[in-house]
């Protein structure tokens, strides 16, 4: 609305300088801004209001609705038209979308906009045109009229000159009656018929005119006569009888008469000539009219169209740009780059495909890729074109040559791309794996080498074991027997001649007896050592807190005479082997009992802690303890940290206990202090049952 | 009691004469036959070889058997013993310095009637032997003789 006044009020402004033309100009431009603005609602409305301001304000009569002309009328529709177009057809251009399809071919909405432009330009230029022919046709036809009024003027004028020369002529003769006189009158007359025709031809347009012509017709034969009449009685009688006749008057009368009626003919031709310029003059001004506002309207087109242009071309330019960015980024990638047409030849090949193939661009393109690249896979390209066909993407390993003949393996990910005509283009990207599949091939050995050396060493670690079997079985069958015999014999020799032994031989055999049945023992500890380190394990879920009980109960059973506090601590479980859990035990436990021996109050603990996060378990006792100087050699067989005749023992029993630990992939260690007791710790690996 | 002979296959003179020593203390005064290698005893229960002719239905009421022999391994002899139906309900009782595993779950596996081990200390094998014998010889009713 606003604008619409805005509008009146510059085209008011602009009134000294327009008049009544163009009246549609600014409201054209104002509907073209609001429905820019504002969209198709507020255009079509300043369409309205800019139509009917224009038609009250402006069309001629002013500040009335009456329609002066049919052309006016026409003007008007016309307007309402292109402001509803204007109105529209943005509205349809701005909900175009992004593409469309014409005649199976997409046109996209810049082209269209383009297309309209030029078109624009094209009508307003052929309007143009056409309106300039029109009016220089009507120009020149305006500029005929002009020159005929002329004509038709001089005409008169010339018959009025011929009577006049008649007329001179015979005053001439009838004063001297010299007949020399009488030449103007005759070649007036001669010439005085196609005067007279000219005349008639030239005003046959004008029925008025016309009218005049048959007057000035009869007034001139009637003049002729008089003047004919004169010149005879002057030849028949005398001087005075024909200026008698010239002085009575008869005649003078029609001459008057005669001048009026030409000049009334003359006159009209002169209106008609000042009409006729006017309208000439009035045509040539409207020409001028529409070549201004025609060039300007195509000047103004012509610039949308640059901008357009110019628009288009930066766009194609970024475009471009960003393409060869692209297109520089994947020649920069180190892996190879080749596109093809679905079932086509190569059309693209990157400078990393030169670079691992060896093949120039200029040698790829055009050939089939597979073939070029003799293109090999367990199943068939043909296989793997169909797997990429039907998901798009094709991912695996194939083997590939190089100009050069090398095979190479590839990793290769290929693309289907398909654009919008539905052309379907391959993206296939490979990299070289050939070295890491020589060094996964290496490693592959290499393990195997590995395997097949641990099986070797499994094997000797086997046989070394079958040898420490037989020297075991060796150990215990031939070392105990000749003690056996030692042990026999010298209580037979006790038996049998013990009275021909002093006291002092008894004691010697004792002696020999103690010592042979002591070394039993160690082979005895011995063989244990040795069947804990070969048994084989069978690791399941140990209930640690009801083995300790068993064994504390056996370990009561030996000692009635000791009192001794065991603390067991409840639900205590592991995963490992229960008959070597329990030898380990056993033993931790029966040294603690040793070991308190001194203690009147022995106080003994088997329980459970925390360890670097995994569980630990502990046997403490408040026994002697011992020298933590000594912690190394604790665990070593035959290593006695007490004299035997303090504590007896083999020494292999903690060399037991580790190695029953170790086997479970465990740890065992032991904190003590002389007179302070002693604490063994050990963990267990994790053996799953 | 008297009749019931008692085999002993044993190699060491010693361990022979100590297991003597040990039956006489412990009062079991039957027949003892000894042999000194598994060859040997195999001849003895089968009649072959030395033994050739001797009538196999005379079979010693207790064996004992050590595992460690020349020639004939004491498993194999209790293997012959338990593949030959005459002596396959035979009490055999194995008499060895060897508590391996293996030895014993073999011994078994091949249907030993009982394992022993000789221990050191001599005055607890005289009574190990001592009531071995009571044991087999007296307590125990013999197998019925294969017909």
């Amino acid at each position: 609305m606003l604008a619409v006044v805005c509008t009146i009020a510059i085209r008011l402004a602009f009134e000294p300088v327009l008049a009544d033309r163009a009246p549609y100009l600014f409201f054209v431009l104002t509907i073209v801004i609001v429905k820019r603005l504002w969209g198709r609602g507020p255009g079509l409305l300043a369409t309205l209001l800019g139509g009917i301001a224009a038609w009250y304000f402006i069309i001629e009569p002013r500040f009335s609705f009456t329609i002066a002309n049919r052309v006016d009328a026409l003007n008007l529709a016309a307007y309402f038209a292109v402001g509803a177009s204007i109105s529209f057809l943005g509205e349809v251009s701005s909900r175009l979308p992004a593409s469309m399809i014409v005649g199976g071919r997409s046109i996209k909405p810049r082209v269209i906009r383009q297309t309209v432009v030029l078109a624009g330009a094209a009508v307003v230029l052929t309007g143009m045109v056409l309106l300039l022919l029109r009016d220089f046709e009507r120009t020149q036809e305006a500029e005929g009229w002009v020159v005929h009024a002329y004509r038709v003027i001089h005409s008169a004028e010339s018959v009025m000159s011929m009577m006049k020369d008649a007329e001179a002529g015979e005053r001439g003769f009838l004063l001297t009656g010299d007949e020399s006189y009488l030449a103007p009158y005759s070649s007036a007359i001669a010439a005085l018929p196609s005067g007279l025709k000219e005349l008639k031809d030239l005003t046959s347009d004008n029925p008025r005119q016309q009218a005049r012509w048959v007057e000035v017709d009869r007034l001139t034969s009637e003049r002729l006569r008089v003047l004919k009449h004169a010149i005879d009685l002057r030849k028949v009688s005398n001087v005075d009888a024909a200026l008698a006749l010239v002085r009575y008057g008869r005649g003078e009368p029609s001459m008057d008469e005669l001048r009026s009626t030409l000049d009334a003919v003359m006159s009209e031709e002169r209106q008609l000539l000042v009409e006729r310029t006017a309208e000439a003059e009035r045509r040539a001004s409207r020409g001028r009219w529409v070549l201004g506002l025609g060039s300007a309207a195509l000047v103004f087109l012509l610039v949308f169209a640059s901008v357009i242009i110019e628009r288009e071309t930066s766009r194609r330019e970024e475009i471009t740009q960003a393409l060869r960015r692209h297109a520089d980024l994947l020649e920069q990638a180190h892996d190879s780059l080749i596109t093809w047409p679905l079932g086509g030849a190569i059309n693209y090949w990157s400078r990393g495909a030169e670079t691992l193939f060896g093949y120039a661009r200029e040698e790829a393109l055009g050939r089939s890729s597979h073939e070029l690249l003799h293109t090999d896979h367990p199943s068939g390209m043909a296989q793997i074109d169909a797997m990429l066909e039907r998901d798009g993407q094709w991912k695996g390993e194939l083997i590939q040559t190089t100009k050069d003949g090398r095979k190479l393996i590839v990793e290769a990910l290929w693309t289907l791309a398909v654009d919008a005509e539905g052309n379907k283009t391959v993206l296939e990207a490979n990299s070289n794996i050939t070295e890491r599949k020589r060094a996964e091939e290496e490693v592959r050995l290499l393990n195997v080498e590995l395997e097949e050396r641990v099986r070797s060493r499994t094997a000797a670690l086997e046989a070394a074991n079958r040898e420490l079997e037989a020297f075991a079985h060796s150990v215990s069958h031939d070392l105990r027997a000749p003690l056996r015999g030692i042990d026999g014999w010298s209580l037979a020799l006790l038996e049998d001649c013990g009275e021909r032994l002093d006291a002092q031989g008894h004691k010697y055999l004792d002696r020999v007896r103690s010592e042979a049945q002591r070394m039993g023992g160690l082979i005895d500890d011995l063989l244990h050592l040795s069947r804990v380190g070969r048994a084989e394990l069978v690791p399941r879920t140990v209930d640690l807190t009801s083995l300790a009980g068993t064994i504390v109960a056996r370990l009561k059973e030996a000692n009635p005479d000791r009192s001794i506090e065991f603390i067991v601590a409840p639900q205590l479980k592991c995963t490992g082997d229960a008959r070597l859990l329990e030898i380990a035990l056993t033993n931790l436990l029966a040294n603690a009992v040793k070991f308190t021996g001194p203690r009147t109050s022995a106080r003994i603990e088997f329980g459970q802690v925390t360890d670097q996060g995994s569980p630990a378990f502990f046997v403490r006792d408040n026994g002697v303890g011992f020298d933590m100087a000594y912690a190394g050699m604790l665990f070593a067989p035959f290593q006695r940290l007490h004299k035997t005749s303090e504590f007896p023992g083999s020494g292999i029993g903690l060399a037991t206990v580790q190695r029953v630990i170790h086997r479970h992939g465990g740890r065992i260690w032991a904190e003590a202090r002389v007179g302070a007791g002693a604490t063994f710790y050990f963990t267990l690996g994790a053996t799953k049952p | 009691m008297k009749d019931k002979t008692i085999l002993l296959i044993e190699d060491n003179p010693s361990d022979i004469e100590l297991t003597r020593r040990a039956l006489e203390k412990g009062h079991i005064l039957n027949e003892l036959v000894v042999a000194s290698d598994g060859q040997e005893a195999l001849d003895y229960l089968f009649g072959t070889g030395a033994h050739a002719g001797r009538d196999t239905s005379d079979l010693p009421t207790l064996t004992l058997l050590d595992l460690k022999l020349p020639k004939v391994s004491g498993l194999d002899v209790l293997r012959r013993i338990r593949a030959e139906v005459s002596t396959r309900r035979m009490p055999v009782v194995i008499l060895t310095s060897s508590r391996e595993e293996q030895d014993m779950a073999a011994s078994y596996d091949l249907g030993v009637n009982s394992y022993i081990r000789k221990p050191v200390d001599f005055e607890h094998f005289v009574q190990s032997v001592a009531q071995l014998g009571l044991y087999w010889l007296v307590l125990n009713e013999e197998p019925p003789k294969v017909k």
